[in-house]
């Protein structure tokens, strides 16, 4: 919990304002973003500084937006008008925040040619990019745990901007991106959630993302920093061989010149992971050919990817012990500019891995009118790595149950999900009601199960759920 | 308490209200002049200490890495090495000038805004004491703007008061460089406490504050930039533990300190300085007190007849002593209000002159503002009325223990006076073998020392009635040639000793702290200029500008100094690396210097890396030679220390020292004590060879450039100037150098001109308010002389040469007296304070200045009664009988 409580300020000084304004518009930033400002927990305020409950998306772009909505949030929190901590949060503008015309950071607006390792690296010269890692993992002994690591980035301006400002030329501090990094564990056998944060700059080797292939801004930002003589942590020092993602002392590192196996690391308290991913299914290209829409405007999209099944095998520490265990892990990659459409106030994105060896990811984004965004999308990723798309009308997720966290904010944690051309309808559910991230930005992910039927024939599996916008509800909130 | 007796004293007082404003004048200025140095001392110490907090914020630790900072990379491993409930802050923390707003000086601290929210919340969260400046007002707090541009973070009075707004280009000069910075960010600190405590403090992103203060060459060095130091907080429910297991995991050269050690090393540099401010201060109070006991006695040695009315008809004297002392304490309560108003205004003149001499000495400091605190109200309240109360109390003793009859005549007053005066003296000279004993205790106590200079003033004042008797005896046949007046005059003195000696004793003492505090500068600033002469050896000094007395980041652009060599006309070049070092605590296991006091607290002081022309040795005056001479154990690696550190840590040749170096601690061997006026906190000199040795850093503060015989400086100096490397430092010729110092000298010892100059208002307003009231008080004997056939002039003759006998009996106690403080001063008061040693040189002025202060006090004080007497109407007074 330290983690989690301490670094919470940290929150509301990752403001890149330039980037937020450039985000947000048209509309008066100020008015928008008190909106957006949710009511923090009284609590104690040295130890947690402004907490804003800022609606997030999640859906396939929608995690870029956390970043954002994130960023923007802090600038609100950082405003510190007691006042707009009371006022009940209207219905988020996310849309606003994420949409608008950026015209300095590249927007995805057509398909591309996806190229492997490189694009496992950064893409600087979009806004907000992240490695989103899940998985469900078995202990030895049958205890059920779950995992997430993700690291985002965010730009705080742009290449043309930042250069012009005489970035790069002098000190190794100065940044062009900021990094924001989530680890929760689960332990779904116990009811145990546990959940941390980090901030930090792209700079000094302090957080970055590099892989073999990616001649980017972001890199040379890295090489410029001094190499790290006896480093305990080896990230960055040198040589990039596959894939590093770093933020302080959580990584994602390849161990090998090829991106996987890759190893993940983080620890936060007596809760640690040190896991291996090992090469699983193929990449799922998202969407259009890997581009994927998220609104009616050219622009408002993102490129996604995701390998879907990863044997991972490691161990996992907990308050209750540790375990080693094995499991399967799940990357999604993201990276866009702009992204969503006016009106939507968040979404309900879903993984999972199913017994017949296949995977399902769906998202639905929720408009502001309570009807569900016709940019609401599925992927069915068959046991031989083919996919199949699924647009908005054809499927379904209707929530049934609903937990309320402690301070009112209701999540429908259990649900019925049906896709009618696969003939598949399986039940959601979590063995854990309460894995919200009540962190800076406050969402709710975590592990779940799945049962159901496929072509008639029983079907069972255990995914992700991810609920983004339910504590900015106006009147849910405290 | 009986009403009529108040509504008496009342009366009394309203009758004699010219005795009555001297006397209140008296205790005010005492009163005020406390109250002054106090307020000037708090709020320099209060500036400085607020600001620290500021800055330290709620950090525990502070890791404090070699003179060369701490490498980036070092906080990026810590950083990714520890997870995050131990929090690190990086931190870069300098001093900088503005040249595009008059050179204003700011402290610039450079900081991670995503590390910042454990330590301090000025860039923006909430709950902190410090409010983001509203959107609608200006920008908000943008941390993407601050990482991103070279930009500067203000607090909206600061900026107000340079006109600034965000995006407005502001310079700032660090050492020889002079960059163009922006302002990024303006913040309301939120309360009054959080508004101060910035308001000299700019924020910028760590980024920035590297760029903004990096050294010429490091940009182009290898390895990078480097931070000033990481702060350090646990943030879980073992802090302790946490913190110990994080020491032992710190490479070495690395020094984990509580975070109160340094700023409290930094606070204490001052100490000294204002002790001794504070007991001049208390010199001026002492003569208050005089004054008050003066004056009241005055009041109940007149009002004897009416307190022996008083007994006679019943009046207890538990009655007449509360009586006097109420109206004592009412006196007191008044002259305090009134030296409190005085003071606080007086107050914030002197801040200026305190913190110019801080910021010249010791640390920068700007006092933002002038605050009177609870305490200083205190003091001066209790100094004030206390002192009146305490000096009240002999008078009211005297007036109570006479019986009812006796009251009435005054003569028995004088005749115990003068019976007393023997056993007074006696008791004077107990006083000055106790002040002998006290200043001659081997301890290192200031307060000591001080306590035995009051009670040195004591015993001045005790002997005084017995002087001026023995005085004005072996006067008389003198006296005597000028016929009877002569004769009244010096029996008049002594005939009225209960009133004459207070009022001698206060010039006296007040004359001797003059000659005193004079013969001390004269002396110390006698042992600076043949110091200096003999240090200022080099023709040419070269350095970098800095602000504040600490240069470790202000250093020379490291081509300077090869292609110094290169200039035309120089014989011999020697280079200086200036460090500030935080000794070690007296800890055995991780301090194994032998000869350190137990228990003392870290020193600041500075360290010089020294590669000296050959030239150059005979700059220093080794006090304390080992067998085999300084220089050569110096040129084996050992260090020479100055007499105030050899002073404070009782080391000496031969003795080992420990340092704290980039390879952990180490002993090094001093080579010999040198004389040193520079630092009363001490100073290494180092051989460059040993300091390469053990510390990483490479970097020159200043360079001492020896021109040869055949070559005009000038010449030298504008070879230098064409350096590219030289652009932007300070180069001074050895007598620009010297003009410099002894500037700084001067300034330092203004306060003390300024506190000697009140003493002696203090002084001279008592004396004369004294002598006029004793005087106009023998108005009767006036006209009974008148009557008898005295002239006016043979009056007025008589009354001024009766004050100018009083003027020269003072002048005739302050020579001995004086040259006593003095001594006590040099040698046991600056020996304790500051460490340094120098000879008291005994010089005419002060002596010449004392005469003539004591003699026309004393002169002009006789002659307004003396002209108002001496136009008395004999019958006019009379028949007031």
């Amino acid at each position: 919990m330290i983690n989690h409580q301490h670094t919470a300020p940290t929150a509301a000084q990752m403001i890149p304002g330039a980037a937020l304004r450039k985000t947000a518009m048209p509309m008066r930033p100020g008015a928008a973003l008190r909106k957006a400002a949710m009511p923090m927990r009284p609590g104690s305020p040295m130890v947690r500084a402004p907490m804003v409950r800022a609606p997030m998306v999640r859906a396939p772009m929608v995690r870029a937006p956390m970043a954002r909505v994130l960023l923007a949030a802090a600038v609100l929190a950082a405003c510190g008008d007691p006042a707009v901590d009371r006022a009940p949060a209207a219905g988020l503008s996310i849309g606003e925040l994420l949409g608008g015309a950026d015209t300095l950071h590249a927007r995805a607006i057509e398909p591309r040619e996806f190229t492997f390792p490189r694009d496992h690296g950064p893409h600087p010269e979009f806004r907000t990019e992240w490695w989103y890692f899940t998985g469900n993992l078995t202990a030895d002994d049958g205890t059920m745990l779950g995992y997430q690591l993700t690291f985002f980035r965010s730009a705080l301006t742009d290449s043309a901007s930042f250069v012009s400002a005489g970035g790069g030329d002098g000190s190794a501090w100065r940044a062009r991106h900021a990094y924001m990094a989530h680890f929760a564990v689960t332990d779904g056998s116990r009811g145990q959630f546990h959940a941390a944060e980090l901030f930090s700059r792209d700079a000094a080797g302090l957080a970055g993302a590099l892989s073999n292939g990616s001649g980017s801004g972001v890199v040379s930002a890295v090489v410029r920093q001094p190499r790290l003589r006896n480093g305990i942590s080896d990230a960055s020092a040198g040589d990039v061989s596959g894939l590093h993602v770093w933020l302080h002392n959580w990584s994602a590192i390849s161990l090998s010149y090829e991106t996987l196996p890759l190893r993940l690391r983080a620890v936060d308290g007596n809760i640690a992971i040190d896991l291996v991913l090992e090469a699983g299914k193929p990449v799922v290209l998202q969407g259009d050919r890997g581009l994927s829409r998220k609104g009616a405007e050219p622009g408002n999209a993102s490129y996604y990817y995701s390998l879907t099944r990863m044997p991972t095998f490691g161990s996992v520490r907990t308050r209750a012990g540790t375990w080693t265990v094995t499991g399967a892990s799940w990357l999604d990659r993201e990276w866009s500019t702009s992204v969503l459409s006016p009106g939507v106030t968040g979404w309900d994105w879903l993984s999972l891995q199913l017994s017949d060896f296949t995977e399902l990811m769906m998202y639905r984004l929720r408009r502001d009118d309570r009807t569900v965004d016709p940019f609401s999308a599925a992927t069915f990723v068959a046991a031989d790595g083919s996919t199949l798309g699924f647009t908005a009308d054809e499927f379904v997720m209707t929530p049934v149950t609903e937990w309320r966290s402690g301070d009112g904010v209701s999540y429908p944690i259990g649900w019925r999900i049906e896709v009618p051309s696969l003939d598949l309808a399986l039940d959601i559910m979590t063995p854990v009601p309460n894995q919200e991230l009540d962190l800076a930005v406050r969402y709710w992910e975590g592990m779940v199960r799945a049962t159901g039927t496929r072509d008639g024939r029983p079907v069972s599996g255990r995914g992700y759920l991810e609920m983004t916008g339910y504590a900015a509800t106006p009147g849910q909130a405290r | 308490m009986i009403p009529i007796l108040l509504r008496a004293g009342a009366r009394y007082h309203l009758r004699h209200r010219w005795q009555l404003v001297l006397a209140l004048l008296g205790v005010a200025l005492g009163v005020a002049v406390v109250v002054a140095v106090d307020v000037a001392t708090t709020s320099a110490r209060r500036a400085f200490v607020m600001s620290t907090e500021a800055v330290s914020g709620r950090s525990s630790h502070e890791i404090l890495g070699g003179p060369d900072g701490i490498a980036d990379s070092v906080y990026v491993r810590l950083r990714r090495t520890f997870p995050a409930s131990i929090a690190l802050a990086p931190i870069i923390d300098r001093y900088v000038s503005l040249p595009s707003h008059d050179g204003r000086v700011l402290r610039l601290l450079g900081v991670d805004p995503f590390a910042e929210a454990p330590f301090r919340d000025f860039l923006g969260t909430r709950d902190s004491r410090l409010d983001v400046e509203r959107p609608a007002v200006e920008a908000p707090l943008d941390i993407g703007v601050l990482i991103t541009t070279r930009s500067l973070v203000f607090a909206r009075a600061t900026a107000a008061d340079m006109n600034l707004s965000v995006g407005d280009s502001v310079q700032v000069a660090f050492a020889a460089s002079t960059h163009i910075a922006v302002v990024g960010a303006i913040f309301e600190p939120r309360d009054d406490a959080s508004r101060l405590a910035v308001a000299d403090i700019v924020f910028a992103d760590i980024a920035t504050a590297q760029e903004l203060t990096m050294r010429p060459a490091a940009a182009g060095e290898a390895g990078g930039g480097t931070i000033d130091r990481i702060e350090v907080r646990a943030l879980t429910d073992h802090a302790d533990s946490a913190i110990a297991a994080f020491r032992t995991a710190l490479p070495v050269g690395l020094r984990l300190i509580e975070s109160e050690a340094r700023a409290g090393a930094t606070a204490r540099l001052t100490r000294a300085f204002d002790t001794n401010l504070t007991a001049l201060a208390l010199v001026a109070l002492v003569f208050g007190m005089f004054l008050i006991y003066n004056s009241v006695s005055f009041s109940v040695v007149q009002r004897r007849p009416l307190f022996g009315l008083l007994r006679a008809q019943g009046v207890t004297r538990r009655e007449i002593f509360a009586q006097i002392i109420v109206e004592a304490g009412a006196l007191g309560v008044i002259a305090t209000i009134i030296g409190i108003a005085v003071g606080s205004a007086l107050g914030s003149v002197l801040v200026h002159l305190v913190s110019r001499t801080i910021n010249d000495l010791y640390f920068a400091v700007t006092v933002g503002a002038v605050r009177l605190e609870t305490i200083t109200f205190a003091k001066a309240a209790v100094l004030g009325v206390g002192a009146t109360v305490a000096a009240a109390m002999p008078p009211a003793f005297e007036a109570l223990r006479a019986p009812p009859r006796a009251a009435l005549a005054r003569a028995v007053l004088e005749r115990r006076t003068s019976r007393s005066a023997p056993r007074l003296a006696a008791g004077g000279i107990a006083a000055a073998l106790a002040a002998a004993l006290l200043l001659s205790i081997p301890s290192r106590s200031i307060t000591l020392a001080f306590a035995g200079l009051f009670v040195l003033i004591l015993a001045g004042a005790l002997v005084t009635p017995a002087t001026t008797i023995l005085l004005m005896r072996l006067l008389r046949p003198f006296a005597a040639r000028f016929g009877a007046v002569g004769r009244m005059a010096t029996g008049g003195v002594t005939a009225s000793l209960s009133r004459t000696a207070p009022a001698i004793a206060a010039l006296a003492v007040a004359l001797a702290v003059g000659i005193a505090v004079t013969l001390m500068i004269v002396s110390f600033r006698s042992g600076v200029v043949r110091w200096l002469d003999q240090s200022l050896q080099a023709d040419i000094y070269v350095a970098a500008p800095g602000v504040g007395a600490d240069r470790t980041g202000v250093t020379l652009d490291s081509r300077l100094a090869p292609t110094l060599r290169g200039v035309p006309g120089i014989a011999g070049v020697s280079t200086y690396r200036e460090v500030s070092l935080l000794l070690d605590q007296a800890d055995p296991v991780r301090n194994p210097e032998p000869n350190l006091v137990r228990g003392a607290q870290p020193d600041l002081v500075r360290m010089l890396a020294f590669d000296p022309f050959e030239r150059h040795r005979a700059a220093f005056e080794v006090l304390d030679v080992p067998a085999g001479g300084a220089w050569r154990a110096f040129d084996n690696g050992a260090v020479l220390i100055s007499e105030p550190l050899a002073y404070r840590r009782a080391i000496g040749a031969g003795d080992v020292i420990s340092l704290p170096t980039d390879r952990g601690s180490a002993l090094f061997t001093v080579a010999g004590v040198y004389r040193d006026y520079a630092s009363e906190h001490g100073v290494i000199f180092m051989p460059r060879a040993t300091y390469e040795a053990w510390w990483r850093d490479r970097a020159i503060t200043s360079l001492a450039v020896f021109v040869r015989d055949d070559v005009s400086t000038d010449e030298v100096i504008a070879g230098i100037r064409e350096l590219p490397a030289a652009r932007g430092v300070i180069i001074r010729p050895n007598r620009g150098l010297r003009e410099a110092t002894l500037q700084v000298f001067d300034r330092t010892f203004l306060i003390t001109g300024v506190l000697r100059l009140l003493a002696l208002i203090v002084a001279f307003v008592g004396v004369t308010g004294a002598l006029m009231a004793l005087q106009l008080e023998r108005a009767r004997d006036v006209g009974v002389l008148r009557t008898l056939g005295l002239t006016p002039l043979q009056v007025w003759s008589l009354i001024t040469s009766q004050t100018a006998l009083m003027g020269l009996s003072a002048v005739i106690l302050a020579v001995p007296l004086g040259i006593a403080m003095s001594w006590a001063m040099v040698h046991v008061i600056n020996r304790r304070s500051f460490g340094w040693s120098f000879d008291l040189i005994l010089v005419g002025a002060p002596f010449v200045q004392a005469l003539a202060v004591g003699i026309a006090a004393a002169v002009l004080a006789g002659l307004y009664p003396a002209l108002r007497m001496a136009r008395v109407r004999p019958a006019q007074v009379m028949r007031g009988e």
